[in-house]
């Protein structure tokens, strides 16, 4: 799949950027408020001056006036640590959403990147595969395209073992998306719940498609599992193909309760909507960017 | 039990070929598909949960299975035309006859005519009759197929058949029958002693059902007698119901209608009409009813030809006509055209029926019939003999000397030709031939051995020379065609050679000895030809033994058994009808995923 947005869609996006519910401490400058006070443009607040200040801060103004050494101090302009977390397991591989997926990381990678966050592409499945950071600047965009262009599905999905794996590298805390479609046999609240314990704002996007809400072929079938390649015998009656589509809607409902319940940001991404369509409308209704 | 199409045991093994195959066919298609999911999570939940199965979706499998064979064993039943031994197996020949007189075209109360229910009836015979020789006649044909084992054959055979008469037909023979099947509405009694004589075994299966009739069973037609009277036509009408009727009756002369009435004809009446068709016109008459109970159409025209309705052209080919002028300007029947010998060869325009070369032979012979008086000089006519005073006294019974009395007529001098070409109907007393007749398909001709001046005879002054004249040149110009014809075989006359039905076909002509006979199959009018003439042969169905067709000659018991034969119908389009739906119930099922 080759990977390409339109100038004006770019465009768009670079007006965009991603919203944490959370300030981090960045490593370098940037254009986002970090939670210490720092060197940036901002006035933030005043506090007395001790031995080592920076002479070049104190307010000589309000020394005049309340005959007090005063130190002026700045809010700390730094990046914000993105990690972006792609399902690329097989079954994200039918019916395009791995290629979905895919898209939306890219258009996410650019919005970050235009603001000089630290974007951090992570696929998994059983585990995190080897993380891939895109650097800073929207220059680095292309760079970023033909990362997500060589990643291939495979695998199940294994969130909590995955999450847990990257729990224990120490990453700094941040914004950590999670692009997947939540079809985990062992289950995500967990996988999510480590993220969340960890300190990082996390969001999710569910990615969905028309394909998994209808079973499609009635009567006797046999399903085979793409990722374990278990193979069941199904006689698919319309009871049976009405009570599947609400087991996914059920599903999806759930986890969207669960994001709520644990301030955890959640959106919808159908594959049959375009990604300009998702970015603009789902991810901006969804508070995820503005 | 036994198959109309093929025989039993390839019948069975088709059947049972074709529930196999269904079956596989069934396992095929429930045979379950690989669809690759992206998990099964959302399945197991789904299946793992407790959910009622209903007792139809523990049946419709079956339910669907039961159908599809019996779609299939419909087909196969339509197929292979099953249908219950009549006769115990053997291998005995069978024949059936089927009664082809014309009022089994007569239609019936319950709905089509009794020849489609005979058909139908053959049809069933012909199934149940598997595997034995079967042969095919009709009362009009005789021997039409077989005998045969080839029920394709025979069912072929009958689609090609239709009523044709044979009222009157010897029963076909055929050699070593053990059952002879006569189908038949019994309204032209026929005896079957002569089958029963023969050894085999007769059924006689009915197709008779009572019905209401009018017809018209008699017409001829008449030209006038003189110049001022009009030609008439004769018509009896009938009306074979248990009810009075109004009958519409029209008549036209060509395409003129001269008549065009009703009449009410009580219940069992004939009436006979005289229709007069005018003083001249077209010479084909045709006569044609409507009423309201009418179950037999062939008896409702009729066609007659009016012989001599157009007058005859006729050349005289005379350096001095004299006599022969006088006749011909005084009869409407003739209209001469008079030409001297010289301007013979020069062309002529209009209709020329006859040439009378009077003393006077052209130097080749023309096709045209012709009538030669007194013949000069000899050549291709034959060899020219004379003599003085002679004296008529043999004569054959001949139409040219019809109503020809010769003691009335003194000849001075004859003047005749002989050879192997001309036939004598009249000499001398030596053997003179005083007139003589040559017929053969190409042409007809007649000679005079005398003229008509004074030298010669007295006859120009004797009653006898205008019938002789008129009679040799109506020989010469209009065939007898006899009066009304039936449709059979006829007797035409020698010089027709070819012979026209109203649709424009050939009618075979075969020569029979002396006659010409020819095999009519329908009514109308038919153009005869031949020897230079042309003329019409009128062919009638109407009779009062065909066109009664409320009687029966057959027992009333018989009767009543024909009258509930609706069950004789075939069966197999209602099995493919019933498979059909058997087919679109599954298919509409499947696809509402009601069954699988």
């Amino acid at each position: 799949m080759a990977l390409s947005f339109d100038s004006d869609f770019l465009k768009k996006l670079e007006y965009l950027h991603v919203v944490s519910k959370k300030a981090f401490a960045g490593q370098a400058r940037a254009d986002r408020l970090a939670p210490k006070r720092g060197r940036g443009l901002e006035f933030a607040d005043t506090r007395g001056y001790s031995a080592g200040d920076d002479f070049r801060h104190i307010d000589w103004k309000a020394y005049k006036r309340l005959g007090r050494l005063l130190l002026r101090l700045f809010d700390e302009e730094q990046d914000l640590p993105i990690y972006l977390f792609i399902d690329a397991s097989r079954s994200m591989e039918a019916t395009e959403k791995f290629d979905q997926a895919r898209r939306l990381a890219a258009a996410l990678c650019y919005i970050g990147l235009a603001h000089l966050d630290r974007v951090t592409i992570m696929p998994f499945d059983e585990t995190v595969r080897e993380e891939r950071s895109a650097g800073q600047g929207k220059g680095r965009i292309f760079r970023v395209f033909e990362q997500l262009e060589q990643m291939q599905t495979g695998g199940k999905t294994n969130m909590a073992e995955s999450f847990k794996l990257f729990a224990a590298r120490g990453r700094r805390q941040g914004l950590a998306v999670i692009i997947s479609d939540f079809l985990d046999p062992g289950g995500y609240e967990s996988a999510l719940k480590v993220l969340q314990a960890r300190g990082h704002d996390v969001y999710v996007v569910q990615m969905a498609s028309e394909a998994d809400r209808d079973p499609g072929a009635l009567g006797d079938v046999k399903f085979v599992d793409t990722e374990t390649e278990v193979v069941r015998d199904v006689e698919v009656t319309p009871t049976l193909a009405a009570a599947y589509t609400k087991a996914w809607e059920e599903h999806t409902e759930e986890l969207a309760r669960f994001c709520g319940r644990y301030n955890i940001g959640y959106v919808r991404a159908d594959v049959e909507r375009s990604v300009e369509e998702i970015i603009l409308q789902t991810f901006r209704q969804g508070r995820f960017v503005a | 039990m036994s198959f109309g199409a093929m025989g039993g045991w390839q019948a069975w093994g088709l059947l049972a070929l074709t529930a196999g195959v269904l079956t596989w066919l069934f396992y095929m298609k429930i045979r379950a598909p690989r669809v690759r999911v992206p998990s099964l999570l959302l399945w197991a939940k789904v299946l793992d949960a407790e959910r009622e199965v209903t007792l139809w979706e523990r049946i419709r499998k079956t339910v669907s299975w039961i159908v599809i064979m019996i779609t299939g064993v419909l087909l196969m039943l339509a197929l292979t035309r099953p249908a219950p031994s009549v006769v115990a197996a053997g291998g005995g020949r069978r024949l059936i006859v089927i009664d082809s007189s014309w009022s089994m075209g007569t239609e019936m109360p319950s709905g089509g005519t009794r020849w489609d229910r005979a058909i139908a009836q053959a049809r069933t015979l012909i199934a149940a009759s598997a595997g034995d020789e079967v042969a095919l006649a009709t009362t009009a044909d005789g021997l039409i197929e077989g005998p045969t084992t080839d029920s394709v054959l025979l069912e072929a055979s009958l689609d090609r058949l239709a009523p044709a008469g044979g009222e009157s037909g010897d029963w076909p023979q055929l050699a070593d029958v053990s059952v002879v099947h006569f189908i038949t509405d019994g309204t032209i009694p026929r005896s079957i002693a002569d089958l029963v004589a023969s050894g085999a075994r007769v059924n006689v299966d009915p197709v008779y059902e009572a019905a209401s009739n009018v017809a018209i069973t008699a017409f001829e037609t008449q030209a006038g007698s003189g110049p001022d009277q009009q030609a008439e036509g004769y018509l009896e009408l009938a009306n074979y119901s248990a009810a009075a009727q109004p009958v519409r009756l029209v008549v036209t002369r060509g395409t003129a209608s001269v008549a065009d009435t009703s009449i009410e004809l009580a219940a069992g009446e004939a009436v006979r009409q005289i229709v007069p068709l005018g003083l001249s016109g077209d010479a084909r008459v045709r006569a044609r009813i409507s009423a309201r109970d009418n179950a037999l159409a062939i008896d409702d025209e009729a066609v007659a030809w009016i012989s001599g309705a157009e007058p005859l052209a006729v050349t005289v080919v005379s350096d001095a006509p004299g006599f022969l002028q006088v006749l011909f300007e005084r009869t409407p029947a003739v209209k001469a055209t008079f030409v001297v010998t010289a301007d013979y060869a020069k062309p002529r325009t209009g209709p020329e029926h006859v040439v009378i070369f009077d003393h006077w032979v052209p130097a080749e012979a023309t096709a045209k019939p012709s009538l030669f008086v007194s013949p000069a000089t000899e050549g291709w006519v034959g060899k020219l003999v004379t003599e003085k005073s002679p004296m008529w006294t043999t004569a054959l019974a001949h139409p040219v000397l019809r109503g020809v009395d010769p003691y009335t007529v003194t000849l001075e001098r004859a003047r005749a030709v002989e050879s192997d070409a001309w036939t004598p109907v009249a000499r001398s007393a030596i053997g003179t031939p005083l007139v003589s007749v040559a017929e053969t398909p190409e042409h007809r001709r007649v000679m005079l051995g005398f003229g008509f001046s004074e030298s010669e005879s007295n006859i120009a002054l004797q009653p006898a020379f205008p019938v002789l004249l008129v009679n040799a040149i109506e020989w010469l110009a209009r065939p007898s065609m006899g009066e009304q014809v039936r449709p059979g075989v006829v007797s035409l006359d020698a010089v027709v050679s070819r012979l026209t039905s109203p649709d424009g076909k050939l009618v075979e002509v075969t020569r029979f000895g002396d006659a010409h006979l020819a095999r009519i199959t329908a009514p109308g009018l038919y153009l005869a030809e031949g020897g230079g003439m042309r003329s019409a042969l009128a062919v009638n169905v109407g009779d009062p033994q065909v066109s009664n067709v409320g009687r029966t000659s057959l027992a009333q018991s018989q009767v009543a058994g024909a009258a509930g034969d609706a069950a004789n119908a075939p069966w197999w389009p209602v099995l493919i009808a019933i498979a059909f739906v058997c087919g679109l119930v599954e298919w509409w099922t499947w696809h509402r995923r009601i069954t699988v």
